[in-house]
């Protein structure tokens, strides 16, 4: 398990990145499952950062955690931000996806690149806190295990 | 890693070559200093991105802030994306509203590079 607590400011983005990809290679994660982990925790932290602090006035950290489960490596994110209830959130429909640039729409892309890049993501809002959880499943590798 | 930029000018064609990371927070850096592209309306916009190792939502919100300033008639290309970036240019739905090519144009692959940021 490893824990560190960042300033919830854009600062932090390629620090938590680095912090991933280097726990995630830790775990044996081949290389484009380690991208999808990073990519995943970056646009959680984005939109902590920019929803849940600046925009709302507040400031503070972004809590991560990772560690390893039954073969799966888990990203676990908590902030005291704005509650943002990530699990109602409008993703961008098929349709939308093809549009003339000029003509699309651009919420929801943050939290759409999520979805396609974890096994398991998971929100809740916890009162004074907002918790994430992400979770890339071992496949043919074992994550933490074996011999690669 | 953050990102760097280079812009050239070819005529009505703005080139942007962009490598490293394009996060929220280089996007944000970045954005203000792309806003002098448009004072040239161009009608082609070339992104360069063959060194462009990561790209975030923030950066597929730039490609389209891009090609709403540029306009409808502009025309967007992609050049050199690879790999996981290209990956998301797709998930994202970007492709439709692109031209992807892996290499320069004929036009512009004869001009001499001397980029001015």
């Amino acid at each position: 398990m490893r824990g560190q607590s960042f300033p919830g400011t854009l600062d932090s983005l390629a620090p938590i990145r680095a912090l991933v990809l280097q726990e995630a290679a830790a775990a044996g994660l081949e290389e484009q499952a380690r991208y999808r982990l990073c990519l995943a925790v970056d646009e959680i932290v984005t939109n902590t950062i920019i929803h849940g602090y600046t925009e709302a006035g507040r400031t503070g950290t972004v809590e991560l955690e990772v560690w390893q489960a039954k073969g799966s490596l888990i990203v676990e994110l908590e902030d005291t931000g704005a509650p943002c209830n990530l699990m109602e959130r409008q993703l961008p429909t098929p349709e939308e996806l093809e549009r003339p640039l000029e003509e699309r729409p651009v919420g929801g892309l943050g939290l759409f690149l999520v979805m396609q890049s974890v096994d398991v993501f998971f929100h809740e809002n916890l009162g004074l806190k907002n918790r994430t959880l992400l979770i890339m499943q071992g496949g043919r590798e074992t994550i933490g295990g074996g011999e690669t | 890693m953050a990102v760097n930029v280079s812009i050239r000018v070819v005529d009505q064609t703005v080139c942007i070559q962009l490598s490293g990371e394009l996060d929220a927070s280089s996007v944000q850096e970045l954005k203000g200093g792309l806003e002098q592209i448009f004072t040239t309306s161009p009608s082609r916009i070339v992104l360069e991105l063959q060194a462009l190792v990561y790209m975030a939502s923030a950066g597929v919100r730039l490609l389209l802030m891009l090609k709403q300033r540029a306009g409808a008639a502009a025309q967007l290309l992609i050049v050199g994306a690879q790999g996981p970036v290209l990956q998301t240019l797709r998930a994202t739905g970007v492709h439709h509203g692109v031209t992807l090519l892996d290499s320069l144009p004929e036009d512009l692959a004869a001009v001499p590079q001397r980029a001015s940021a």
